[in-house]
């Protein structure tokens, strides 16, 4: 038995053994099909409903839902890639060049945003003509330095070149991975500059994210704010990626080289850390209510008093549902967490839970013209709209992720990652 | 009857990879009440040695459940029907300011139960194992050897045929492991 040997001598791998298979092409192309149809009756309803103001909002609303969804899976991956940096670890190395993938759709992610620019009358009180109480008015009138349209498009592309400098040298320096590095030292100074960069743009993530989770989803009520609105997106986004980042994985780990590459030990670390984010979503998300429940301010009530009434409260414990109790239930079982099919599934159910959940936040702040809080009355927008974003996006990921081999091959844990369990032969 | 003063037959192997083999083929045999030491955890030996799953983690979730049912009964029943006090305009019954202990109470029970429940079933504390009796062991157990001990209770151990598989599996050494 060659055991012996093998165990002794440094496993490594070649970048051209590490090929994307051709799934990903197959899938980039599927999801083509789905953006192109979604967008087309994407188009065909805007025409159909535009005739109204009420017709036009109820378009940019859902295409608002799409948006923030799409976003969080961009700047998730860039959290989390920055993050895997910092900790190191095996759990990050295999997910590794699928966040990358996932940040380099940057790009899209600033195209998608220019409709925002154009709808955001129909959403935002302080850039439309809505009704407004005198709360509202007041509270508009005070903030209106920071709140206007010139600023909010300014302040969206300072946020959108901010996030573009990391995920540039993120992506630049990470090629340097992908051929045998000159000597230790160099590497070690690699390794070094990624950790840096992570920890200082981790930072500056929390700040950036926060500011832009406030200026486009908690100003469309022109009075509420939370002050854990932007860790509530961190961790909605980090959940939303570590999901989608899964499906991802476990549909690649069945064709070559994926497929002899992820051991059970990488994908329960990552079924693990899908558990953590969960529970840390729902411990945020709680938080901010039981605060302003206790409270019960006339200004910060009204949030969830609009969220839990006219036909929005089974939408909200049908969320507490999906978006926790069966993802944390399911998830708190080892087996399943290193079972690829039954985790892929767990990791679907929460991405829909996550757009659920955007449109839980999203919509009952639109008002009706009589001025009571919006009622739950889904569109066939709210459906098609996220459909036709995600399509887009999941298909600039696909794209993306073919460009580079699926591991950076001269990484130091790459051996590890080769080594199979002990005796397994 | 088995041999009495013999707690079982150990070998000693050089790699982990040895020992997973030796373990693997030890169960076809027919092996099942033997233990494996090794430096550093080896996922795959749990399997190789064929323990049964623990049940500790079905305890934990009792011990968390028991743990959650009584912080949330203690809150009920101090704020509804012992000493019923309204605060801040709520119901007596507000589940929601409930949370939080009933949250902290599961923690407790639940990692109360897995401290507990760990040592009851590891059996740990143990000042004394017959493994000790061998030199070797002492020595390179916790440094670089790899050892594999079959138990004298196993149904199919006989201190001759036992210490001749062992020794046909290319271990560096066997011994008698007295009690």
């Amino acid at each position: 038995m060659a055991v012996h040997e093998t165990h002794a001598a440094p496993r490594t791998v070649t970048p051209e053994q590490l090929t994307p298979p051709w799934v990903v092409d197959h899938l980039r192309k599927r999801w083509m099909g789905i953006a192109g149809l979604a967008t087309i009756l994407s188009f065909a309803l805007y025409l159909y409903y535009s005739g109204t103001f009420e017709g036009r909002q109820q378009f940019f609303r859902a295409y608002l839902v799409g948006y923030i969804f799409c976003f969080g899976l961009m700047l998730g991956s860039t959290a989390l890639l920055m993050l895997q940096h910092v900790t190191g670890g095996k759990w990050g190395l295999v997910l590794r060049r699928q966040l990358e993938a996932g940040t380099r759709t940057l790009p899209i992610v600033v195209l998608l945003f220019i409709p925002i620019i154009f709808g955001m009358q129909y959403l935002y009180p302080w850039a439309g003509s809505m009704p407004l109480d005198i709360h509202g008015q007041h509270a508009l009138n005070v903030r209106a330095d920071y709140l206007n349209a010139k600023w909010f498009v300014g302040r969206a592309a300072i946020y959108f070149v901010i996030w573009g400098i990391f995920i540039y040298l993120l992506n630049k320096w990470s090629l340097k991975q992908d051929v045998l590095p000159e000597s230790p030292e160099a590497y070690n100074d690699l390794r070094l500059r990624f950790m840096r960069l992570g920890g200082g743009g981790l930072v500056v993530y929390a700040v950036t994210v926060s500011l832009a989770a406030i200026d486009w989803v908690m100003t469309l009520d022109p009075v509420w704010y939370s002050t854990i609105w932007g860790m509530l997106y961190m961790a909605g986004q980090a959940l939303s990626t570590m999901a989608f980042m899964l499906v991802v994985l476990t549909l690649l780990a069945k064709y070559e080289p994926m497929k002899s590459l992820l051991r059970k030990t990488e994908l329960h670390d990552n079924g693990k850390l899908l558990l953590a984010f969960v529970m840390l979503y729902a411990y945020l998300s709680f938080s901010q209510f039981i605060i302003i429940w206790s409270g019960n301010l006339p200004e910060e009530i009204t949030w969830y008093l609009a969220r839990t009434q006219h036909g929005w409260k089974p939408v909200m414990l049908l969320l507490v549902v999906i978006h926790f109790v069966i993802p944390f239930l399911l998830l708190l079982n080892r087996d399943l967490k290193k079972n690829p099919t039954r985790l892929r599934n767990v990791a679907i159910l929460i991405l829909f839970a996550r757009v659920g959940e955007i449109f839980w936040q999203v919509n009952p702040n639109f008002k009706e013209t009589s001025g009571i809080t919006g009622h739950f009355n889904p569109n066939i927008m709210d459906m098609v709209l996220p459909i036709a974003l995600a399509a887009i996006w999941i298909t600039a990921f696909f794209y993306q992720l073919k460009k580079r081999p699926l591991l950076p091959a001269y990484h130091h844990l790459v051996p590890e990652i080769l080594e199979p369990s002990h005796g397994a032969h | 009857m088995k041999p009495t003063g013999i707690y079982g037959v150990m070998a000693e192997f050089n790699t982990p990879d040895e020992l997973v083999t030796a373990a693997h083929k030890a169960y076809a045999e027919g092996y099942r009440k033997m233990d494996a030491y090794s430096p550093f955890p080896i996922e795959a030996l749990d399997e190789a040695i064929g323990i049964p799953k623990t049940i500790l983690p079905w305890l934990v979730f009792f011990g968390g459940l028991f743990g959650g049912m009584a912080g949330y009964g203690l809150e009920y029943w101090t704020q509804v029907i012992h000493f019923p006090l309204i605060i801040g305009g709520k119901p007596l019954h507000s589940w929601p300011n409930f949370i939080p202990v009933w949250f902290e109470t599961t923690v407790l029970g639940a990692s109360l139960t897995a401290v507990i429940g760990m040592l009851g079933l590891n059996g740990l504390p143990l000042p004394y194992h017959p493994v000790f009796n061998i030199d070797r062991f002492l020595d390179h157990a916790q440094k670089d050897k790899f050892f594999l001990v079959i138990e004298s209770k196993d149904p199919k151990f006989k201190l001759d045929s036992s210490k001749q598989f062992l020794s046909n599996l290319q271990a560096q050494g066997v011994w008698e492991v007295p009690n």
